[in-house]
């Protein structure tokens, strides 16, 4: 293994990255920069060069609502996300070994199944007819059945189903690598349970929150499955305007533009996460 | 010395006034602590006077750190009572004892800088700017490590770190005080001016303190008394020196120093002395206690207190009452100031015995035949096996 040159190991991954990833990406970039054609007969007019579709996009009070309705579902998606992750990723932290196999078991499964699967699961789950429903019709606890999906609820229901393993993982990680012996020591110099947690493994931890905060919002930016399943087309996001704009409108240019400017806003986020990263590491010294 | 705090005035270098330390008194009756099926604390009943340093010794899994976490709260004792001050304690939460702790892996805030770590304590109680920043810099002053305020612990030295710990285990005045081996991670040298600094300023401030180690030779140059415990039940409480020469039993002997443990049965009694049969060998002792015939004994016997001289050619008699024995050198280390031979004995048995090296060089070499003699009142001898 040591023998091996570095770029050796490096290779195969950065080859597939190359080829399926940066290749696409550089020629994403050159469609947005297309005009379209106006006519039947291809996609865009090839040697030609415009920015009027960055102009539309920037200008039009339309791309203006899909772009807040995304950001505000990324944003709720990845508060709820972490409200959730992080009081299980404590859990992780505390439990016994036999409880956090099982617990992390039971947080992985389910991304073993496939998406729009788990995303029809759980329109079934808040349908009309369906358990809830069934269960507060019954117990006369309501009149007439829940409005539970079409709507934002059942979006962000769906969306964070999909993303709450992945700041579970990333903050329990941070989690077990905070001495246990820390928390004795601020409750043994006065400090309650509560109080112990926030001073050490709390402020310990939160690069990796906010680590974990970027990860939900970039897939959660990025969000297609739950709301086409589970939304109304007023909560649709940027992503599902690339589909419908590209192969419905076959307006490929203009779903180009979409698509970088999204790329571009969610390097951004990640740019600036790391700066507000760094600055919370140098707080502590390192 | 270069001190925070003048002893005279009673103040601090930064005219904090140091009021006498609230030194407590500690007492355990019939604390137990179980983990599954191990014992780790058997019926351990001890008191710990107002001021004193107390150290607990014994061999790992001893049950010495579970005694230190059940005084400081860190574990709650199965049954059996503590009292702190005079007042109970041991269902009291953790972080309402005021006891100082002083952790092996130091436990320092990574994220914090060496001055908040050494106040963090009085921030928990709610002391405000700037009385807190005058106690962390009375603590610093302690521990001599003023001007390092702003550094973080990983920019700090183990020894730095160790007295960071140490100050910010006193800095919120604590009425007892916790070491759990917080020595052990040092180099020797370090180890041993930490040592010195730790009694002084221990001396100093006065603050009751309960130090926990494995290593009898700290606890021997440092203690005020010494706790030696094995399998979870305390063996001896004691002083250093009668520890030494008056141990319990022949755990606590053996543990402190190089100790021959010989079985034995008595096979004749007479006065204050006995004869005690080991092997083919009949051997002479001076027993505290009369002793029975055909009683079954353990005969401890220092490595120090056996004295070593050529052997001559022919069988002479006994010059007095002492025990002679002929053997041969099987192995020497050289210690510098001792050697430590292990002697074999015509009679198959193995002694061993330190001679302190009067011109600096060991006297005999492995091979040389040696006669070992010790006075019969140089053994302790304790009823039954080892």
């Amino acid at each position: 293994m040591t023998g091996a040159p570095p770029w050796l190991l490096l290779s195969p991954c950065l080859g597939l990255l190359a080829v399926f990833f940066v290749l696409p990406l550089a020629w994403l970039v050159r469609v947005s920069l297309y005009q379209r054609t106006s006519g039947a007969g291809g996609f865009y007019i090839a040697d030609s060069f415009t920015l009027d579709h960055y102009a539309a996009v920037m200008t039009d009070p339309y791309f203006r609502g899909i772009a807040l309705a995304t950001l505000r579902l990324g944003l709720v998606v990845t508060a709820t996300t972490l409200l959730l992750a992080y009081p299980l990723a404590v859990y992780l932290w505390r439990a016994g070994p036999t409880l956090k196999r099982g617990t992390l078991l039971a947080i992985l499964l389910p991304k073993l199944t496939n998406l729009l699967v788990a995303m029809y699961g759980v329109l079934v789950v808040l349908a009309n007819a369906g358990p809830i429903n069934s269960l507060l019709l019954a117990g006369g606890i309501v009149r007439e059945p829940l409005a539970m999906f079409a709507n934002l609820f059942a979006v962000v229901v769906g969306e964070t189903l999909i993303l709450v393993p992945y700041p579970v993982l990333i903050i329990a990680t941070a989690l077990h690598g905070v001495d246990p012996r820390l928390v004795e020591a601020a409750r043994g110099m006065g400090a309650g349970p509560l109080r112990a947690f926030y001073e050490v493994p709390f402020k310990l931890t939160l690069p990796s929150v906010l680590l974990a905060a970027l990860v939900s919002l970039v897939w959660a930016l990025g969000a297609f499955a739950a709301p086409v399943v589970l939304g109304n087309p007023d909560l649709y996001p940027v992503a599902v305007e690339v589909y419908t704009t590209t192969f419905e409108d076959v307006n490929w240019p203009l779903g180009a533009t979409l698509a970088v400017l999204n790329m571009a806003v969610v390097t951004l986020l990640a740019m600036s996460t790391y700066v507000v990263q760094r600055r919370i590491e140098r707080s502590f010294g390192r | 010395m270069n001190s925070a705090w003048d002893e005279a005035s009673g103040r601090g270098r930064l005219g904090v006034l140091v009021e006498p330390w609230p030194a407590a008194a500690v007492e355990l009756r019939g604390v137990s602590k179980r983990y599954g099926a191990t014992l780790a604390l058997d019926d351990v009943s001890m008191t710990i006077d107002p001021g004193e340093l107390l150290f607990v010794l014994g061999p790992s899994g001893a049950g010495k750190s579970t005694l230190l976490r059940i005084i400081g709260g860190y574990e709650r004792p199965d049954s059996g009572a503590l009292f702190i001050g005079g007042q109970r304690v041991d269902q009291v939460p953790i972080e309402r004892r005021n006891v100082g702790m002083v952790f092996q892996s130091y436990a320092l805030f990574p994220h914090m800088t060496v001055a908040d770590n050494v106040g963090f304590g009085l921030r928990m109680r709610g002391t405000r700017e700037p009385a807190r920043s005058e106690r962390v810099q009375w603590a610093l002053g302690l521990v001599r490590l003023d001007g390092l305020e702003r550094r973080f612990p990983r920019q700090l030295s183990g020894g730095q770190q160790q007295r960071v710990a140490l100050a910010r285990a006193i800095a919120f005045r604590p009425s007892l005080l916790l070491l759990d081996e917080p020595l052990a991670s040092l180099d020797r040298r370090l180890r041993d001016e930490m040592r010195l600094e730790l009694r002084q300023l221990q001396r100093r401030v006065g603050i009751t303190t309960v130090f926990v180690t494995h290593d009898q030779e700290e606890s021997l140059t440092m203690a005020d008394r010494v706790v030696v415990m094995h399998g979870g039940a305390v063996r001896q409480i004691a002083t250093p020196s009668e520890l030494y020469n008056r141990p319990a039993d022949p755990f606590v002997a053996s543990f402190i120093g190089e100790m021959n443990v010989l079985a034995g049965v008595v096979v004749g009694v007479e006065g204050e002395g006995a004869d005690v049969r080991m092997g083919n060998v009949v051997v002479r002792v001076s027993a505290e206690r009369p002793l029975e015939l055909g009683e079954r004994v353990t005969v401890c016997l220092r490595a120090e207190r056996i004295r070593l001289a050529p052997a001559h050619g022919g069988d002479e008699a006994p010059s007095s009452l002492d025990n002679h024995l002929r053997g041969r050198a099987r192995f020497s280390s050289y210690l510098g100031a001792s050697t430590l031979y292990v002697v074999e004995t015509t009679d198959g048995m193995i002694f061993k015995v330190a001679e302190p090296n009067s011109v600096g060089l060991a006297r005999f070499q492995s091979g040389d035949w040696i006669e070992i003699t010790w006075s019969p009142d140089a053994a302790m001898v304790f009823s039954g096996p080892p």
